[in-house]
C-alpha cells in the first residue's frame, strides 16, 4: 500500500474514532454537576456586574453600540434570574433582592428621564404606534414582568403601584388589540414580547389576586386560529397589528415564548415547546444546538438570529433560547447536549475580577444562559392556571 | 545512529497548537463576541469578524483536527509496527 493510501486511512480511521467521542471532553461541564458549577458561577458574575458600575457600564456600552434593546432585556433575564435564585436559595435572598430593586429602579428612572426609545432599536421612529397609547409592550411587558417576579419573590410597598399601573397599560394595549397582540414597534407585534406580557399579568394576578384569565384565554383562542404558521404549526415571530403574517416561527423567539405561555396555557406551551423541538433543533455526537427557522421557512438574518454558522445552520440566538426551553421543560437529553456545544464553543473564560462569562456572548446572552440555569422556581410558585371556562351551549 | 523524524501527522497537529497558542496570545478570543453579533470596543466590524473566525477555527482545528492527525500517526506508526513482525518470523531459525 502507498504512503498517501496509508496516510488516508489511518486518517479516516481517526476520525471515525475522534468525532464520536469528542463530546466526552465537555460533558463534565455539561452534566448536572457541571450545570451547577455554572449556575453558582454565572449567579456570581451577574450579581457582580449590578454591584460596579464600572464593569456593568463597559458591558451595556458594548451591547448597546449593536443593539439597544439587549441592554432592557439583560435587565429582565438577571432579575428573573434572581427571583428564582431568592426563592431556591434563602441565604442569597437579601444580595439578590437588592440586585433587583438597583435594577428596576434604574430601569424605571431611564424610562422617564429618555422614554421608552431608549431601550428600542432607531425604527420605532419609522412610523406611528396603532395604538392610542403610543407605547411598546416590549418595554412595558418586560417591566411589568420585572416588577411582578420581584412581587413574588417578597412584596413591597415600593412597587405595588408601579406593578399595579404597568399592568393597566399592558392589559389596555392587549385588549384592544384586533389580535388581543400589542405592538413593540409601530404596527409591528412580537410574539415573544406578547407572551412575556401575558406571563407579567399571570405572575401579577398570583401576586395581588386579580383575575385576567379571560384575557389570558383570550389571546391564546386567537393565537391558535390567527398566528400559528399553517406549515409548521408553531406560533410566527412577527405580525402586523390587524395579524397579517410578517416573520414565521424563528428560534430565538419560539423557545421563550413557549416558557412563558407555560403559565397561561401548559397544554400550548408544551406543544409549541415540542414543535419546536422536533423542527429546529439539531443533535449530532454528542452536541446540541438550534436553527433559527424551519425547513418550510428562512428569513433574513438579524439581531435576533445572530450570525448563522454555515453547513450546520447553528444560530446563537435560537441555541441560547433552546437552553432556556430547554430547562424549562426538562429535556434532559437535549440541555446536556447544548451545554456540551456551550463548553465547547462558546469560549468560557473569565474577566479581569475573575467572574466566569462566555466570550463568544454578551450579558444579556449570559444572563439568558442564568435564567436557564434557575428557571422553575418562580413559575412553580405562580402555579397552574386556573381552568380555562367549560363551554355550557345547551344548559 | 539513525536520525529521529517526527511523523509529518504530528508535526502538522503541533502547528495547529502552536497557531492557536499565538492566537489566544494576540487576545483574540475576545473577538468570537461577533459570533453573538457583539461589536469589540475600537475594533472595526469586518476586523473583530476575521480575528474572532480565525480564533474560533484556530480552536476547531486544537479540539477537532489536531487530535484526529495524532491518533491517525499512532495508527500509521502500528501499522509500521505490525508490518515488519513477518520479516521477524523469516529470520528465525527453523526447529530442530
Amino acid at each position: 500500500m502507498n504512503r498517501l493510501l496509508r496516510g488516508s486511512v489511518a486518517v479516516a480511521l481517526a476520525t471515525l474514532v475522534w468525532l464520536p467521542t469528542v463530546h466526552l471532553v465537555f460533558e463534565g461541564e455539561a452534566d448536572a454537576d457541571g450545570r451547577a458549577r455554572t449556575r453558582d458561577a454565572l449567579t456570581e458574575a451577574q450579581l457582580a456586574m449590578v454591584e460596579d458600575p464600572a464593569a456593568r457600564e463597559a458591558a451595556l456600552a458594548r451591547m448597546r453600540s449593536a443593539n439597544a434593546e439587549w441592554d432592557f432585556m439583560g435587565r429582565t433575564f438577571v432579575v428573573l434570574s434572581l427571583a428564582n435564585r431568592a426563592l431556591e436559595v434563602p441565604a442569597d435572598r437579601d444580595r439578590a433582592l437588592e440586585a433587583m430593586d438597583f435594577l428596576i429602579a434604574e430601569t424605571l428612572r431611564l424610562e422617564d428621564e429618555r422614554g421608552q426609545d431608549h431601550f428600542l432599536m432607531d425604527y420605532v421612529h419609522a412610523g406611528r404606534f396603532r395604538d392610542p397609547s403610543g407605547r411598546s409592550v416590549f418595554v412595558d411587558g418586560e417591566i411589568a414582568l420585572m416588577l411582578a417576579a420581584r412581587q413574588r419573590v417578597e412584596p413591597t410597598e415600593l412597587w405595588r403601584e408601579a406593578l399595579a399601573e404597568r399592568v393597566d397599560i399592558v392589559a389596555g394595549q392587549l385588549g384592544r388589540g384586533p389580535m388581543r397582540s400589542a405592538e413593540s414597534y409601530p404596527d409591528e407585534c412580537w410574539t415573544f414580547c406578547n407572551t412575556v406580557a401575558l406571563a407579567a399579568i399571570r405572575v401579577s394576578d398570583a401576586v395581588t389576586g386579580d383575575d385576567h384569565t379571560a384575557l389570558l384565554t383570550g389571546w391564546v383562542a386567537n393565537a391558535r386560529e390567527h398566528l400559528v404558521d399553517p406549515e409548521t404549526g408553531m406560533l410566527v415571530s412577527s405580525y402586523r397589528y390587524d395579524g397579517t403574517h410578517l416573520d414565521g416561527p424563528e428560534g430565538s423567539s419560539i423557545f421563550l415564548a413557549a416558557h412563558m405561555l407555560e403559565i397561561v396555557d401548559p397544554v400550548f406551551a408544551r406543544d409549541q415547546y415540542e414543535r419546536a423541538r422536533s423542527q429546529l433543533g439539531v443533535t449530532f455526537a454528542g452536541f446540541g444546538w438550534a436553527r433559527e427557522w424551519p425547513a418550510s421557512w428562512e428569513g433574513p438574518h438579524d439581531v435576533d438570529s445572530g450570525p448563522v454558522v454555515p453547513l450546520v445552520d447553528a444560530s446563537a440566538g435560537a441555541s441560547g433560547m433552546a437552553l432556556l426551553g430547554a430547562a424549562a421543560f426538562d429535556d434532559d437529553a437535549w440541555l446536556t447536549a447544548l451545554h456540551t456545544s456551550l463548553a465547547f464553543a462558546a469560549f468560557p473564560t473569565e474577566d479581569d475580577a475573575g467572574h466566569l462569562r462566555y466570550a463568544a456572548s454578551n450579558q444579556v446572552g449570559d444572563a439568558v444562559l442564568l435564567y436557564s440555569l434557575l428557571v422553575g422556581p418562580l413559575w412553580q410558585r405562580v402555579g397552574a392556571p386556573p381552568p380555562a371556562p367549560v363551554a355550557m351551549g345547551g344548559l | 545512529m539513525k536520525r529521529f523524524r517526527a511523523p509529518k501527522l504530528m508535526v502538522a497537529a503541533v502547528a495547529l497548537l502552536a497557531v492557536y497558542g499565538v492566537s489566544a496570545a494576540l487576545g483574540l478570543e475576545d473577538w468570537v463576541g461577533v459570533l453573538s453579533g457583539t461589536p469589540v470596543p475600537g475594533v472595526p466590524l469586518e476586523l473583530a469578524a476575521l480575528g474572532g473566525a480565525a480564533h474560533v477555527l484556530a480552536w476547531f482545528g486544537v479540539v477537532l483536527v489536531a487530535p484526529i492527525l495524532v491518533i491517525a500517526s499512532a495508527l500509521l506508526e502500528l501499522s509500521e509496527v505490525m508490518g515488519r513482525v513477518p520479516d521477524v518470523g523469516h529470520r528465525r531459525r527453523p526447529a530442530q
